[in-house]
């Protein structure tokens, strides 16, 4: 069954040198009929259109027999290529018939009604051979060339960096000292009102309301009553709303999920009756 | 930025350039550089590239979808990895994944059905593994029964394979074919 005899170099068999014993036998793996087929004829080294029929199919049903003799099973699209091919080849071998009996079967893909159907295809399939012989010759070479790690920061251009230089440290110390002025100056013209650390409660409620008087007009908003205080003050401020809210004095009002609060003073009549009720 | 000391000659400016970058850079960017003419920038190129394909050059000129980029020479490759290891190395191509980017490749866009009538056996696995590469993409549905997914090659397939574009891949011998179809032009 194995094809040996004939063509020594054509054997689809390859014993490992030296062995006699066929123990060691290296059977190429086709991933589909086609690379089979494509394997048979580039071996026969001649023109695919003049490849026989009859010699291509002996070969390719000697491959499906060495599989099955290996125990391997050959996948069922590859019995089906044997089918079309002995279809093919009997077709040859029977007096022509008048072309009636094309029977294209379209839900088949992999069948072909002529032999010159099957060239096509596999021309179609080598052609495509050839461009992945391309690709993978390109992807080994590509892998060779290396080029600079594109995640790498951004290059810094020495020359514009150096611009710190002509300043001294004096210089950066007096800078410093300026902003840290200009800070103080901000935060406390900013700043509501200001406490000693002995800001009581009733304190804060009566500069907030005051604060909050002052601009009733304008939109307020608690973030801002917040702005540049410290921790303890911060503190007694949201105490001092929280008061001034549950006395009717003002409104808080929250438009959206973690929005900003809306500070608001009632309408003055309303306002003091819903306080007295 | 003014070139007051017109001392260096424009592939000088472009090898600076380029050996800066770590992106592939294009004839405008190049332009802004050299502060030149894209034609002029253009012969700079071919005279760089000439110069670097001398034997005492380490670097090579290479040609990208995206523009230019300087890259070291693969007889280096061995040298190099002495020091710079690939962190990561992805694992090359199998024969099945290659025959089926090239189907993709000239005949995009495709379905999956078509290319496993090319190839003869199913694809799934490979067109799977294609797409988590981004070397494919989905490029839309194709009319009629079922509304196949149709697939198409990505700016990352250029790159990976080295390619200035698609034509860069067509063989030579493809009037000898036939049954070959469009001429695989991508956009």
């Amino acid at each position: 069954m194995a094809p040996t005899g004939k063509k020594e170099n054509g054997s689809l068999l390859m014993p490992k040198a030296g062995d006699k014993d066929a123990y060691f036998i290296r059977l190429p793996v086709f991933e589909g009929p086609f690379e089979l087929l494509y394997y048979l004829i580039k071996k026969e080294e001649i023109n695919i259109w003049d490849i026989s029929l009859a010699q291509i199919t002996e070969e390719y049903l000697n491959y499906l027999r060495t599989m099955q003799k290996l125990s391997m099973d050959p996948a069922g699209n590859f019995l089906v290529m044997a089918a079309n091919l002995l279809y093919l080849k009997s077709k040859m071998l029977l007096p022509k018939q008048p072309p009636q009996e094309v029977i294209q079967s379209e839900e088949d893909a992999f069948f072909f009604g002529s032999k010159e159907e099957l060239v096509r295809h596999l021309l179609e399939y080598s052609y495509f051979k050839t461009i992945a012989l391309k690709l993978k010759q390109r992807e080994a070479e590509q892998k060779k060339i290396f080029l600079r790690s594109p995640d790498q920061p951004k290059v810094v251009i020495v020359h514009k960096q150096s611009s710190l230089y002509p300043y001294s440290f004096e210089v950066l110390v007096k800078t410093f000292q300026k902003l840290q002025q200009k800070g103080k100056a901000k935060r406390e013209e900013k700043a509501f009102f200001t406490f000693t650390e002995e800001t009581t409660l009733l304190d804060k409620i009566n500069a907030v309301l005051k604060s909050i008087r002052k601009i009733a007009a304008k939109k307020f908003y608690m973030e801002k009553l917040l702005e540049r205080e410290g921790k303890r003050e911060m503190i007694l401020t949201f105490f001092a709303l929280l008061e001034l809210t549950r006395r009717g004095k003002i409104y808080l009002n929250q438009k959206t999920l973690f929005g900003k609060i809306q500070i608001s003073v009632p309408a003055r009549r309303s306002g003091e009756h819903q306080s007295e009720a | 930025m003014d070139r007051d000391n017109k001392t260096l000659s424009t592939e000088a400016l472009l090898e600076a350039a380029l050996f800066l970058s770590h992106e592939p850079l294009s004839i405008e960017q190049l332009c802004l550089v050299c502060q030149v003419s894209a034609a002029e920038v253009k012969n700079g190129l071919g005279r760089l590239k000439h110069a670097l394909e001398q034997e005492d050059r380490g670097l090579l000129l290479l040609e990208r979808h995206e523009g230019y980029q300087l890259g070291t020479k693969p007889e280096a490759a061995a040298y190099l990895e002495k020091l710079f290891s690939e962190e990561y190395s992805e694992a090359p191509l199998s024969q099945a994944a290659l025959e089926t980017l090239s189907i993709i490749a000239f005949k995009q866009p495709i379905t999956k059905i078509e290319i496993e009538t090319i190839r003869g056996v199913k694809v799934d696995g490979v067109i799977e593994n294609l797409l988590k590469r981004r070397l494919i993409k989905v490029a839309g549905r194709k009319e009629g029964i079922g509304r196949p997914l149709l697939y198409a090659t990505t700016p990352e397939f250029l790159r990976y394979f080295g390619l200035k574009d698609l034509s860069d891949l067509k063989s030579n011998d493809e009037e000898s074919v036939i049954g070959f179809s469009g001429n695989g032009e991508t956009k």
